[in-house]
């Protein structure tokens, strides 16, 4: 069943529409989740959490490409539920992916710079779309799929080096914008 | 703000920026490379000579000192073989001080002559040049004050004559100058430099020379520096092991005008740069009359991220101002950032690994020192990828392949930017080199750059061509540089390595 004839299912309030994207789309957002939450059993919670959603929110949204809306819910259940689960554990370690994306922020030199969330998307969005081909898939591909280093050089290939060095460019340049646009951390 | 909000504000960003279909490879016929076989994709080596004399033979070296023809501004043609090796240290009579470059690892990526890597550990490779450059980050050093007042000074007037000027070149020169000069001549150097103190500047340069320096069988960047002193003389030692120190200058003692010592000067700048200009070398000689001889070199080979795709590459007219030439164009087509401004636009290339390249086209009616006297070309050089004005094209662009060269008498250019006392015999002041005094100096820096399509000696491998998977961009434009344009090299940490005027490709 292509991506249209699903959303016209939710929009018809058929829960064939359920059944449908899971069999489209299980295996991509359980990949999407697992790799943020790296557990089995909160992976496969995300993802039907991820469905509910769905059908909570089509309509009124009408997704142009089912897999990316899909991709983005199921991206933030999860971290949400990482954050969760390092609450729960008392956790006081970061993650990898926040730890190297807190790099990116500059030290405070005002205090309580804040910045509206919309703002920092934005900003986030120009600042991927200047970025050359390869800047811009490493930079998704680790900081929004959150994949790993090594997934991502194989997937390019390319040394986890070439990787790294590119994430560590894009970083700086990250830096660089929100230390221009007063954004400390 | 906390990296939390970093994270969830990635939630947000367009659709299309995380569609996978945008993010698929491209394509390389070969991802290894051979390093005994490259030829040049862009390949620029500086040369700044700065000399000082006696008093008494003032006269006699100004006369002469159009002999020393180092960079040769007529061979189009230049050696397949490009192997540099920091290992090759040489041993001269006469070594006062030596410079010790660091090792590098190979790039990962390169494969020896039996097809097998010869790194197998990319982590060293990626740890060590983290390291190089993190001084460079934590001082947040700008060098843009110097860069823009020093082009303004140099491009007022190409006079329809390809010119070029390596900023990093003459910043650690001046820096090395300041070293060994003291008073009012040193107050002068460190005002150019932008540093308040001799400690600061030498920070500075140790930063700078490490942040620039790549030797990894893929692309090479050296900055090598040497002194070169008449026998003569006593000369400061705590001066020579500083220059080694914080300048990786070596330091050599000689008689000026022997055979003997122009022979290591030979060979010296023989293994600085890769023999490319060995025929050309053997011409070069320390005047006599030279109490020092500062040769300060930039060797810079690169290959471009995308190639140009050679079968493209075609004759075509450019409009230069002594009239139409015909040269041969390359052509690539690549999704990147498109720049534009008051009075120019801009697009950047890629130097695999190894920095950028910036074409910059003057807009209808505006020459190229007009822009280079702009505060809005330097704010543009600056901020780079962050300049407001830019859009994501596809870019259709046309670049003469060229290799030009140039050779420039800095001396009045100094002196406009406020250097004048070690050009006059009545202020020069170099105590922190020798306790004789009397000197004058003279500085010539001349460059060469090469670019062409190639990234290989055969076509068979590492051309890296547009899969065309990805999703086309909404627009696209035609940036073809066919009348004067300026060239901007910057290095991966964005550090200005060569600047130029092509009037005539």
């Amino acid at each position: 069943m292509n991506d249209s004839e699903i959303i016209q299912l939710y929009f018809d309030r058929n829960e064939d529409a359920i059944t449908q994207t899971k069999l489209k789309y299980d295996k991509y957002c359980y990949s999407i989740s697992y790799r943020i939450l790296c557990d089995h059993g909160d992976s496969e919670e995300c993802v039907n959490d991820t469905y509910i959603s769905a059908w909570n929110t089509i309509p009124p949204k009408k997704p142009l490409k089912l897999s990316l809306y899909l991709a983005a819910i199921t991206r933030n259940l999860s971290i949400k539920r990482l954050r969760y689960n390092k609450a729960q554990k008392r956790d006081s370690s970061k993650d990898r992916f926040l730890s190297e994306l807190e790099e990116c922020i500059p030290d405070a030199e005002t205090p309580d710079t804040r910045i509206e969330e919309k703002m920092l998307s934005s900003l986030l969005d120009g600042f991927i779309r200047s970025l050359e081909h390869e800047e811009k898939c490493f930079f998704i591909k680790r900081y929004w799929y959150m994949y790993s280093i090594s997934d991502i050089a194989n997937e390019y290939k390319c040394s986890e080096s070439k990787v790294k060095m590119k994430l560590k460019r894009t970083r700086d340049k990250l830096q660089k914008l929100l230390e221009k646009e007063e954004i400390y951390l | 703000m906390r990296p939390e909000q970093l994270q969830d504000a990635l939630s947000d960003i367009g659709e299309d920026l995380y569609d996978e279909e945008n993010l698929k490879p491209k394509k390389t016929k070969h991802t290894r490379i051979k390093w005994t076989a490259l030829i040049a994709a862009l390949l620029c080596l500086s040369i700044l000579c700065t000399v000082i004399f006696r008093p008494e033979t003032d006269i006699i070296t100004k006369r002469n000192s159009d002999k020393q023809n180092i960079i040769p501004t007529d061979d189009k043609t230049l050696p397949t073989l490009i192997d540099p090796d920091p290992d090759n240290v040489y041993l001269y009579n006469g070594a006062l001080a030596m410079a010790i470059y660091p090792k590098s690892p190979a790039n990962p990526n390169v494969e020896d002559e039996n097809g097998r890597p010869m790194n197998d550990t990319s982590e060293e490779w990626y740890t060590f040049y983290n390291e190089m450059d993190s001084e460079f980050r934590e001082l947040g050093i700008d060098l843009n004050g110097f860069y823009s007042k020093t082009c303004r000074a140099l491009f007022k007037d190409s006079y329809n004559s390809n010119l070029i000027y390596s900023p990093v070149n003459l910043y650690m020169a001046m820096a090395m100058l300041a070293e060994i000069t003291g008073g009012e001549s040193r107050a002068q150097l460190l005002d150019l430099t932008e540093c308040t103190t001799i400690e600061e500047l030498r920070q500075n340069a140790k930063a700078i020379w490490k942040a620039c320096y790549k030797n990894d069988k893929v692309s090479s960047l050296i900055l090598a520096n040497s002194l070169w002193l008449d026998d003569s003389y006593d000369y400061n030692q705590e001066t020579l092991n500083n220059l080694a120190e914080y300048y990786y200058a070596s330091s050599f003692e000689g008689e000026s005008g022997s055979e003997e010592f122009n022979e290591e000067l030979r060979h010296w700048l023989s293994e600085q740069t890769n023999g490319i200009l060995d025929d050309k070398i053997k011409d070069v000689y320390i005047l006599p009359e030279a109490i020092l001889t500062l040769a300060s070199t930039i060797y810079f080979y690169a290959k471009w991220d995308t190639e140009f795709n050679e079968e493209l590459t075609k004759e075509k007219v450019f409009h230069s101002p002594a009239g139409d030439i015909t040269c041969d164009f390359m052509h690539s087509s690549n999704d990147d950032s498109y720049y534009w401004a008051d009075s120019f636009s801009a697009v950047r290339k890629s130097l695999s690994e190894s920095g950028s390249m910036y074409f910059i086209l003057p807009d209808e009616g505006y020459s190229p020192e007009t822009i280079l006297a702009s505060e809005e070309f330097y704010d543009f050089t600056s901020k780079g990828d962050l300049w407001e004005n830019r859009e994501y094209l596809n870019i259709n662009l046309s670049v003469p392949k060229f290799d030009i060269s140039s050779k420039t008498e800095l001396k009045s250019a100094m002196i406009e930017l406020g250097v004048t006392d070690i050009f006059e015999l009545s202020s020069s002041n170099f105590e922190n080199l020798t306790e004789a005094n009397g000197f004058t100096a003279t500085i010539e820096h001349t460059v060469r750059v090469n670019i062409d399509e190639e990234g290989c000696e055969a076509a068979a491998f590492t051309l890296i061509m547009a899969a065309g998977s990805a999703m086309p961009p909404d627009d696209e434009i035609d940036f073809v540089l066919d009348r004067p344009f300026i060239f901007v090299i910057t290095s991966d940490a964005g550090i200005p390595l060569y600047t130029g005027i092509v009037n005539n490709p």
